[in-house]
């Protein structure tokens, strides 16, 4: 929370993140910079503020758009079986078969760069592992007493969905989910290698940890603070995780 | 600034080193001038991706070619713009007044890896393999003169061979250089020798010989005794295929490899280590940017120069490759050991009101023009971000267009492509200048600028039919002035070569020919 | 056995499906594998032959047939980058790959299940809480920064094991491989424990507050009898998806952990393959994991039968 916060009053830092520095470059933590400058002399506070609106919003749309897919998919399949479940399933399997690299290369020749299609090629990577984990504990709820009994009883099928097998299937979804936020956050920056991430000079996370590799022993506050950061919404995302499980803990 | 030999130029960075130019950095130290020469040992050289084809013919990238040269002889080198005949098979090579004919002479007592004989027939051979289009050699080109005359090769006895063209070739020497002598008795009647099973053990005729091959491990070679310029130093050589820079660089640090080239990026870090030296050479690379003449705005001389203006090209470098020192401003697209180079042309740089001017002159308030890199190197990205940052001062707003390398290639070879504005490209053509003619042409494949000058054209075309001398050197001047006041291409830097080696190892000197021509039989464990 | 074969059928329907698809996606790249190995001063003459010699002048749905006809008859096709044949160079490669992640799977479901079980059901407990954190780590850092750091730290300042590759120069032995092995191997096992433990604490979490456990424990069944007896089973069910999933990764590797390691593996091939745009290496790879995905699923299948009957007649 205190981080999406900080990274919408971004803009009320006054340095700018993209201004280069040929006389600044690689500046330890200090007063000025206080968490150093980069290997183009760009101040890495201002950088991490910026990457932070970058990586949020991209970890967060990612994650629940995929989550939203991948659970719908998954239930669906799972709970009515037969031929919806065998032909759902097999273009996971068939998705899943399919080269990521491959698949980002393509892209890269019919889309452009840019938050937009980051986010909808990442959530596209990503749903199909969701919807099998679903699918496979909707398969398993579903043949529990109570929902056994409610069918019998003919309540109808999209309420029973809702009733009973999401709140049931919640907790895993709610793991697959924050799991998921840090992989979107750091798929974008494998997204950039392919030129379809973020176009520099606009900063984010993953690309900024991509970048320090070559700095580790020389200056390793270039990957600690990105890292920490990333850590850290991890470790948020899920306390709000927990949470929404308390909420929907079946009674 | 004069011609620097590569000895020179050696002794030059050490010096540089002596006088702190590195910042307080541990002062590389020359290890072989003390070292005793001792035989036997192995050293394992990493590479940074599987070999595709180590035939020499077929050869088309860094690393192959990194590991052909342990593996098979040129037939001779050319070192700071002389030809060297040290590591060749030939003692002798001349060419006759107006450079029609060249009459190849082998050394005695010559033979490959298996114990066959090398002789005049196997450059008859290989001749015509590299004539034969059936066989689809990729740098066929190197066998015709001007005209597009093929070379007619005949030999004369055993050792001696003649090769003629109908036109004056005087570029003929750069190109023979680069060409290898491939064994006849192995590949005579093979159809198609790039794709030939037998590349996979090749027969060669330099200082080792091959061992084995694992896919994405390593590929050995040993020590050849027949070798015909005294028994190489070294028992064996390893060539380690690592793929991460960062990987390689530890490894060299717990002592796993010995010895691989690094960028300016990495230099401190390597330059940090203990037991290593960092010996600096000419890499013969010229980093440059496009501009794509297909732009209707770019086909402005004016805005062309107005761009030029508009940087600072020290600054660019120090920006992009740390400091000069590690890589040295370009002003010419031929790199400074090229026969003809010169630096004595107009300076466009570094004029923020100049270029405003000119901008206005061509009657262009504001443009948008995209840049097109590889992501595959840092310094592209930098030099991007760079230039991004500098023109926007002059109303250009430029978008960067960051691409996967191979996607890179794409783009940037299709002929008369428009799908960049500017791009990051480089080159490495070696000290002849004609061989630089095709990256500047009129429909080349690697005129990526789509320039178009009649001028130019001819002027090329004559430089390749005049023999050498004042005449010569007068044209590849005109052409450096030509493209340097046209600002078609906008140079950015002569990078520099860095090759990390162990201190356990010696011989650098003599094992670095020139820029990427490498002679291992005189590398040497020390001790 | 008419299920049997009606998934058999299924799967073979699978992989015409994801060949076609695989193969329309090769062509849909804006790649020409020709040009990215094009210099200055190579011939245009040269340029053309290779083209027709690799048969992509012909149409597309021609091509496709060539390669189908090729596939039916065992024959993968060569490399158009280093002209190698593919199978050649897949089975060269498999050895490394199912070593390096079949070791760090089973490793990885060892410890991730008492892992994920405890911390389950000492929920806030210490152990829980250690392993909370580490999971965290393990989901949120590269795997190619915990490799690196990895090298530094054991190769590098304590040299105490290697750093790259499989085996030394000359040395093939088996004590060697496995100090090889260790480094990849413990990144791989670490993130993968840090996602399994995850679901395996999840699960036993919603197991241990169902009705059933409550009846049970009233009954005076001990509780870690009821956590292995009962709970398991159920809280398997995550982790056997997961685990169904991870199997193709025997066959298609760890791309980044191989290449830090410089772990001879195929996920590197493959990564070559696409910059390369080697389409022959590319399809032979995605059929081999298409199998592996197929198969992986299959069983995972199969295994929520065996941990929860009830599932059986929904399938």
């Amino acid at each position: 929370m205190l981080f999406s916060i900080a990274a919408i009053l971004a803009p009320l830092y006054p340095v700018d993140p993209n201004a280069i520095s040929v006389t600044d470059r690689l500046v330890k933590p200090c007063l000025q910079h206080i968490f150093g400058t980069d290997d183009m002399g760009r101040d890495y506070f201002a950088r991490c503020l910026y990457g932070g609106r970058t990586s949020l919003l991209i970890g967060f749309l990612a994650m629940v758009l995929s989550t939203l897919i991948g659970t719908v998919v998954g239930s669906v399949s799972g709970f009515f079986g037969g031929a919806v479940d065998v032909i759902l399933m097999r273009i996971v399997d068939a998705l899943m078969s399919l080269p990521t690299f491959l698949i980002m290369i393509v892209m890269n020749a019919y889309l452009d760069a840019g938050v937009k299609n980051v986010i909808l090629i990442i959530s596209f990577l990503s749903w199909m592992s969701i919807a099998r984990i679903v699918r496979g504990e909707t398969l398993s709820v579903k043949e529990r007493e109570y929902v056994v009994y409610s069918r019998v009883s003919g309540e109808k099928r999209l309420r029973i969905i809702l009733k009973h097998v999401i709140p049931n299937i919640m907790p895993t979804v709610i793991v697959s989910a924050v799991i998921n936020v840090a992989q979107a956050i750091l798929m974008e920056s494998a997204l950039s290698f392919f030129g379809l991430g973020i176009v520099p000079p606009t900063s984010s996370w993953g690309s900024m940890l991509n970048s320090s590799q070559g700095y580790l022993t020389t200056a390793p506050y270039l990957a600690i603070f990105p890292g920490l950061l990333i850590l850290l919404t991890v470790i948020s995302f899920n306390y709000v995780g927990e949470v929404l499980r308390k909420v929907f803990e079946p009674k | 600034m004069n011609r620097i030999s590569r000895r020179d130029f050696l002794r030059g960075s050490a010096a540089a080193a002596v006088t702190g130019l590195f910042g307080g950095m541990t002062v590389p130290v020359f290890a072989e001038e003390a070292a005793e020469i001792t035989d036997g040992g192995s050293i394992t050289i990493r590479v940074s991706a599987d070999p595709l084809n180590i035939n020499p013919l077929y050869v088309t990238d860094l690393n192959s070619f990194t590991i052909m040269q342990a593996l098979y002889s040129p037939f001779f080198e050319i070192v700071d713009g002389e030809v060297y005949y040290g590591n060749g098979l030939l003692e002798s090579v001349e060419a006759n007044d107006d450079s029609t004919q060249f009459t190849l002479t082998l050394k005695e007592g010559l033979t490959w890896h298996d114990g066959e004989p090398i002789t005049a027939d196997d450059i008859v051979f290989s001749m015509t393999t590299l004539l034969d289009e059936e066989q689809a050699v990729p740098y066929s080109t190197y066998g015709y003169d001007g005209d597009g005359n093929a070379a007619v090769t005949e030999a004369v006895d055993e050792r001696v061979a003649t090769i003629t063209f109908q036109a004056s070739n005087t570029g003929f020497l750069g190109s023979l250089s680069q060409i290898y002598c491939i064994p006849q008795h192995i590949y005579d009647g093979v159809s198609n020798i790039g794709e030939s099973e037998l590349n996979y053990e090749p027969v060669g005729s330099g200082p080792y010989q091959f061992v084995s091959y694992s896919s994405g491990q390593t590929y050995i070679v040993e020590r050849f005794d027949g070798y015909f310029a005294g028994t190489p130093h070294l028992d064996q050589v390893v060539f380690m295929i690592i793929k991460d820079t960062n990987t390689a660089i530890a490894a060299l640090q717990s002592g796993e490899i010995d010895a691989l080239t690094i960028s300016s990026e990495d230099y401190e870090t390597v330059n940090a280590l203990d037991g290593v030296t960092i010996y600096h050479y000419n890499s013969g690379q010229v980093n440059a940017m496009g501009l794509n003449m297909l732009n209707e705005d770019l086909a402005k001389t004016e805005v062309r120069q107005a761009i030029a203006y508009a940087l600072n090209k020290e600054e660019l470098v120090t920006f992009a490759y740390v400091s000069t020192e590690y890589a040295t401003p370009a002003y010419s697209i031929l790199t400074p050991d090229t026969l003809y180079y010169t630096d004595d042309l107009t300076l466009y740089d570094n004029d923020l009101e100049k270029a405003k001017e000119l901008m206005e002159e061509a009657g262009v308030s504001s443009l948008s023009l995209s840049l097109l890199y590889s992501t595959s190197a840092d310094e592209m990205e930098k030099e991007a971000i760079y230039i991004q940052s500098m023109l926007a001062q002059i109303g250009i707003t430029v978008t960067l267009q960051p691409q996967e390398d191979s996607v890179f290639k794409n783009t940037l070879q299709e002929i008369g492509s428009t799908a960049y504005d500017l791009v990051l490209e480089n080159w490495e053509l070696g000290a002849e200048p004609s061989l630089y003619a095709d990256i500047i042409t009129s429909g080349s494949r690697s005129n990526h600028s789509n320039v178009s000058d009649e001028e130019l054209d001819a002027l090329w075309a004559q430089g390749l039919a005049t023999p050498d001398g004042e005449e010569r050197e007068s044209i590849y001047h005109e052409i450096q002035e030509l493209i340097n006041d046209q600002q078609y291409i906008y140079t950015i830097s002569y990078s520099n070569g860095f090759y990390a080696m162990s201190n356990a190892f010696g011989g650098f000197d003599d094992f670095l020919l020139q820029t990427i021509y490498l002679d291992y039989s005189q590398l040497y464990a020390v001790q | 056995m008419k299920r049997i074969i009606s998934k058999l059928c299924q799967s073979i329907l699978i992989l015409f499906l994801v060949s076609i698809l695989c193969f329309a996606l090769t062509r849909l790249a804006p790649g020409d594998p020709v040009l990215t190995y094009v210099q200055p001063n190579m011939s245009e003459a040269y340029i053309e032959t290779l083209r027709e010699n690799l048969g992509l002048t012909k149409p597309l749905y021609i091509q496709y047939f060539i390669w189908l006809g090729n596939i039916l008859r065992g024959n993968f096709g060569y490399s158009l980058v280093n002209t190698r044949p593919v199978l050649g160079q897949i089975l060269e490669r498999l050895p490394a790959t199912f070593i390096l992640m079949g070791t760090s799977l089973v490793l990885a479901v060892l410890l991730s299940i008492p892992l994920g079980l405890f911390s389950g059901k000492y929920k806030n407990g210490i152990l829980d809480k250690v392993t909370g954190a580490l999971s965290y780590v393990g989901i949120s850092i590269p795997s190619f920064w915990f490799g690196i750091l990895l090298i530094y730290l054991f190769s590098v300042h304590l040299g105490w094991l290697p750093s790259i590759g499989m085996h030394t120069t000359g040395d093939t032995s088996f004590p060697d491989l496995i100090r090889h092995l260790i480094l990849p191997c413990s990144v791989m096992t670490f993130l993968n424990v840090a996602q399994f433990s995850r679901y395996v604490r999840s699960s036993t979490i919603t197991e241990l507050s169902n009705d059933y456990v409550m009846v049970q424990t009233a009954y005076g069944m001990s509780e870690t009898g009821i956590l292995f007896k009962h709970v398991l089973k159920n809280a398997m069910l995550p982790m056997i998806t997961v685990l169904g999933m991870s199997l193709q990764s025997l066959v298609s590797g760890a791309m980044i952990c191989e290449q830090v390691f410089s772990w001879p593996g195929t996920g590197q091939l493959a990564v070559t393959a696409v910059t390369t745009f080697d389409y022959p290496l590319i399809m032979g790879i995605t059929m081999m994991t298409a199998v592996m995905i197929v198969a992986g699923n299959l069983l995972a299948d199969i295994l929520y039968t065996v941990v929860d009957p009830r599932i059986r007649h929904a399938l």
